[in-house]
């Protein structure tokens, strides 16, 4: 995979979507968890979901609005773990093998580490979050759970070039070492 | 050194062999036979311009030979001519040109009849090869996305040094090449001579070569259609579309034959194409050669053929050109003054620039005598064009427009489609003087060659029998995809979205027949040990959901959250029904109008608290609902905040007079009828599952509708499977609800209404809060609310036999509504369905009938459900 690309379900990923007219600024939810700028006044938290206690707190202390003044509440926070499937395509070809997916602009330039986008990749809407693993590139692949299966199966094919493996949770660690 | 066949006979080929090359060493001369007349025609450019050696390959019909590498154990199959290639019986057909003349189908097999029985022997005669049969193997095709700060476009001197250029100064650059190497015409006209660039160009990190790849298009926003071949061994073509901030064109020139007396005979070259044979190939194409042509070129090839040996007998400017001699393949030339044997002629034809991709990306084409080519001018800012596509080195290699035309019956201008020049000349004597209605007229320029081949000798012979200049007559239009493209590569992988709901397995395993909703895989019903049969299995269905209990996946409905201060103000206005009085752990039933009164979707809206709002949507119009609402947000400032939950869910209808005992053995949760009445919401947890409950009915029983997360949808489903067992609970699929809804006379919206129907139409007036503040609809829905013309009705079939979806309901024998939905109802014992009606026939009671398998049916109509018409049943 190191020479290569591979792909494996994160699926268990914890993920919180953050929407309201307090989030001017991504909101800073610790060191454990990501913060992905979906749009204007819309984030989206990943997170190990061994870390949901701390980000739940941080979470709630956004919500908390000023109760002195009438305004609504300035973050709503909806999980949406079970939504997404995570998808996660790491390795030196993980990039040739999206450009066979997306119309979107994968290149280094145009998304560097902790950069996303949002696109159509096998023509399902896809959010797609560069997510570098231990130097090599990776990208976090967030399609609607009910997708996951076909997705996974177009992703693989487009892989067979260059030899995706499919990998586990202990290469995972390794790899995040 | 490798083999493949042709037609049955193994051929042996030589490293860098294409499949053309391959054959003419072998000795083959007769590569197609034409369209129309079924004349023999060999090699003649070699650079995948004219349409002289398509070719069935592997099953592919259409493949240039000329330009498709051969590969071991290739099939390769001669196209149109039975039964072969030299012995061609259709070849009969130029005896009867004369009752053939120009635009001759225009004229006869007008009347339908006649066409009825030419069209097959027409299709038959002027086949373009077989699409490959059904059974043939799959091929492999792919797209890819790339982006580049600049791309080439052809692989040439010019091209590399553009690319080279824009390589240095520091840009991400894309060289697009449709030849194995790039070098472009100095890999035949100066071998050995590659430009050191090539070398240099390699070594740069940036820039990325795109070999034995085309470019089709190019598209508004620097969007480039490119057809790469064998990209890599697991893939057939692989279809780029290149994104690109700058495009460079140097696609260079190609070479246009010259116009005499059977020029199309085999034997006849043009100059680029006897010198690939030569310098590619190492094939020496002939023994005695005439050489038509002036100048520097013509000595220079003369120079070259003889330094292979070939002996030049002659070497005759165009206009001395009388014709060729030969049936099927050269054997001498006739000129003013005399005529020669030979068994090759090469051609030094015009040189054209190939603009077609500028002309598509909106440059003007100007007429230049000095280089006796339309020129492009006039390049958007984007675009930029180098090397002799701009008319660099061209120069005139036959006056235009011409003398005088060479009118003639075998003076074949348009090479695709059989189009002589007697053709063109009739074709504008008839009055088809604008180029591109003489185009039209003839079919010149609209063959597999799109024109490369004839185009230029057309508008010559345009403008002398019209007595206008070249830049006068003009151009025919350069339209994408130019070259041709297979559909397997627009079509691109095999692969469509499926969406599978997290109970899927489990149904497979209980014996689901799959029914396609969209990309939603669904039951439509499950086998059962006893019968596998459709009308048994939805009969024990739905006697199970009547009388015991039943449960359906329904995760397949779109789920979306409304949360926020404004969401109850929101809903109001875009749902005809109100919702900012909903209170918290009620449901209310959904209508979403446009803004001219038409049902647009269903669904139910659940308030869970003052500011947060469960809905669900139809299966099939979640995407439209969700943009729905975001476009009447936008711009209000109000704070609402949707989040689509609809993969998140799992979603299970537990339906029957005995549902409620299946639901209380799995929950703490009181469901008795007083405290979680009909319509009312719910959370709580069912079999250790976080669900939420709605208590609502489409089938028309007791029943609840429970959501829990995603995951442990399987879970929810085996708990209520192994609760219901005692009961006799069985799984339902989507075919015993449609039965079950439609006694209820339930619509499903996009099903019994159409792109016109409003609420009062479907019965549904009940939906509609007119007294409300204004919504989306409203004034509509207030000018609609009297009488409609047309009403969704329910009806009951009086005689033996069940309506198709569709059916037509007639009066005094003509169509007068028609029926949407009907089913075999158990209860009845007979066809109930719902139809549209003309307004004067949906009284109750009234007489319709409707045509079953031809023969009118008598029908009566209902409006009041078939079965529990007062809902007692639903709110148990």
């Amino acid at each position: 995979m190191r020479g290569g690309v591979g792909l494996c379900d994160v699926s268990w990923l914890a993920k919180i979507d953050l929407k309201g007219f307090g989030l001017k600024a991504a909101p800073s939810l610790g060191p454990s968890a990501d913060c992905w700028h979906l749009g204007a006044c819309h984030y989206l938290a990943t997170f190990d979901p061994e870390a949901r206690g701390a980000v739940l707190r941080s979470i709630q202390a956004l919500t908390g609005a000023a109760p002195e003044l009438d305004l609504p509440p300035p973050v709503y926070a909806t999980e949406v773990t079970s939504v997404y499937a995570a998808l996660l395509l790491a390795g030196p070809k993980s990039r040739h093998t999206l450009r066979k997916l997306t119309s979107l602009n994968v290149s280094e330039s145009a998304l560097p580490d902790g950069a996303c986008g949002q696109a159509g990749l096998a023509h399902v809407h896809t959010l797609v979050l560069r997510r570098d693993l231990g130097g090599l590139p990776a990208f976090l692949l967030l399609v609607g759970r009910e997708y996951a299966e076909s997705v996974w199966e177009a992703i693989a094919h487009a892989g067979q070039e260059f030899h995706l493996t499919p990998f586990g949770l202990e290469a995972w660690r390794l790899l995040s070492l | 050194m490798s083999r493949f066949f042709f037609d049955g006979e193994p051929i042996e080929a030589q490293p860098g062999d294409t499949v053309a090359s391959a054959l003419y060493r072998a000795g083959r001369r007769i590569f197609t036979r034409s369209f129309k007349y079924h004349r023999p025609r060999g090699l003649l450019c070699l650079s995948g311009h004219c349409p002289n050696c398509m070719m069935n390959v592997d099953g592919v019909p259409n493949v240039r030979a000329c330009v498709t590498p051969a590969r071991e154990g290739m099939r390769v199959r001669h196209q149109n001519a039975w039964p072969s290639l030299e012995q061609d019986w259709l070849s009969a057909a130029q005896h009867f040109d004369s009752l053939m003349p120009v635009g001759w189908y225009y004229k006869t097999l007008t009347h339908p009849s006649a066409w009825h029985v030419a069209e097959p022997w027409i299709r038959k005669v002027a086949g373009l090869g077989d699409p490959p049969p059904p059974d043939a193997p799959p091929r492999e095709y792919e797209h890819a996305f790339l982006q580049a700060e600049v791309a080439v476009v052809g692989g040439g001197p010019s091209g590399i040094a553009a690319a080279f250029e824009a390589a240095s100064g520091g840009a991400q650059v894309i060289l697009i090449d449709d030849q194995p190497e790039p070098g472009g015409h100095l890999r035949y006209t100066r071998p050995g001579e590659a430009p050191a660039s090539i070398a240099q160009l390699r070594g740069q990190p940036n820039v990325e070569l795109l070999a034995r790849a085309y470019c089709f298009g190019l598209y508004e926003g620097g969007l480039l259609g490119v057809l790469q071949a064998d990209p890599h061994p697991g893939a057939h073509e692989r279809l780029v579309h290149l994104r690109a901030k700058r495009v460079v064109v140097a696609t260079g020139a190609y070479e246009v034959p010259l116009l005499f007396e059977n020029n199309d005979l085999p034997g006849i070259l043009l100059s680029g194409g006897a010198r690939r044979l030569l310098f590619l190939h190492r094939i020496v194409p002939g023994r005695r050669c005439v050489i038509v042509g002036i100048g520097a070129r013509a000595e220079d090839l003369a120079s070259d053929l003889r330094g292979a040996g070939i002996e030049i007998v002659s070497l005759i400017s165009p206009d001395e050109v009388l014709g060729a001699v030969g049936s099927t393949r050269v054997e001498g030339l006739r000129f003013r003054g005399g005529s020669v044997t030979c068994d090759l002629i090469v051609v030094c034809g015009p040189l054209l620039p190939d603009a077609g991709l500028l002309s598509q990306a909106g440059a003007r084409l100007a007429w230049s005598a000095a280089h006796g080519a339309f020129l492009p001018a006039d390049l958007p800012p984007h675009v930029t064009a180098v090397g002799r596509v701009t008319g660099s080195g061209l120069e005139p290699a036959v006056p235009l427009p011409p003398g005088e035309v060479r009118a003639g019956k075998r003076h074949f201008v348009c090479l695709c489609s059989d189009v002589t020049s007697q053709d063109l000349v009739d074709g504008i004597s008839e009055g088809f003087e604008h180029i591109e209605t003489l185009k039209r007229y003839t079919t010149a320029t609209m063959g597999p060659c799109q024109g490369r081949m004839c185009q230029l000798p057309a508008i010559g012979i345009c403008a002398r029998e019209t007595g206008r200049t070249m830049g006068e007559t003009g151009t025919t239009t350069a339209r994408p995809p130019s070259p041709s493209v297979t559909l397997g590569a627009l079509a691109g992988p095999r692969h469509h979205p499926v969406r599978r709901t997290p109970m899927h397995y489990q149904h497979e395993a209980l014996g689901a027949v799959w029914l396609d909703m969209g990309a939603w895989k669904r039951p439509r019903y499950y086998r059962t040990a006893e019968s596998s049969e459709e009308r048994r299995c939805v009969q024990g269905e739905y006697q199970a959901v009547r009388e015991r209990a039943g449960m359906i996946d329904v995760s397949t409905l779109g789920k979306l959250e409304v949360r926020g201060r404004d969401a109850g103000r929101l809903l109001d206005k875009v749902y005809t029904n109100r919702f900012s009085d909903l209170r918290p752990g009620r449901v209310r039933y959904c209508v979403i109008c446009d803004d001219a009164g038409i049902m647009l979707d269903d669904g139910t809206i659940s308030s869970i608290a003052d500011d947060h709002y469960f809905l669900t949507t139809t299966t099939g119009n979640l995407e439209f609902v969700e943009q729905w609402l975001e476009w009447w947000l936008a711009g209000t400032g109000w704070d609402v905040h949707i989040t689509n939950l609809t993969g998140g869910l799992a979603a299970v209808n537990l339906a029957g007079p005995q549902a409620r005992d299946v639901l209380a053995g799995l929950t703490g949760l009181d469901v008795s009828a007083k405290a979680f009445p009909y319509m009312a919401c719910r959370q709580a947890l069912v079999a250790d599952i976080p669900a939420i409950l709605l208590r609502i009915g489409f089938v028309g029983e007791t029943g609840w509708e429970i959501h829990v997360p995603a995951e442990s949808g399987e879970d929810l489903w085996k708990a209520l499977l192994e609760a219901g067992k005692a009961f006799g609970i069985r799984a339902f699929g989507v075919e015993a609800q449609r039965l079950l809804r439609l006694e209820k006379q339930h619509v499903i919206v996009g099903v019994d209404t159409d792109a016109l129907t409003s609420p009062y139409e479907a019965d549904m007036a009940w939906v509609v809060k007119l007294e409300k503040n204004d919504f989306i609809g409203k004034a509509a829905l207030s000018r609609a609310a009297g009488d409609p013309r047309e009403q969704l009705v329910g009806f009951v079939m009086q005689e033996d036999g069940v309506p198709d979806d569709g059916s037509a309901v007639v009066m005094d024998g003509r169509p007068a509504g028609r029926v949407t939905s009907s089913r075999f109802s158990p209860r009845e014992g007979r066809a109930i369905g719902l139809a549209w009606v003309p307004a004067g026939l949906a009284g109750e009671g009234a007489e319709i009938r409707v045509r079953v398998q031809g023969r009118p049916l008598l029908a009566r109509v209902t409006r009041r459900p078939f079965y529990d018409p007062e809902g007692a049943r639903l709110r148990m």
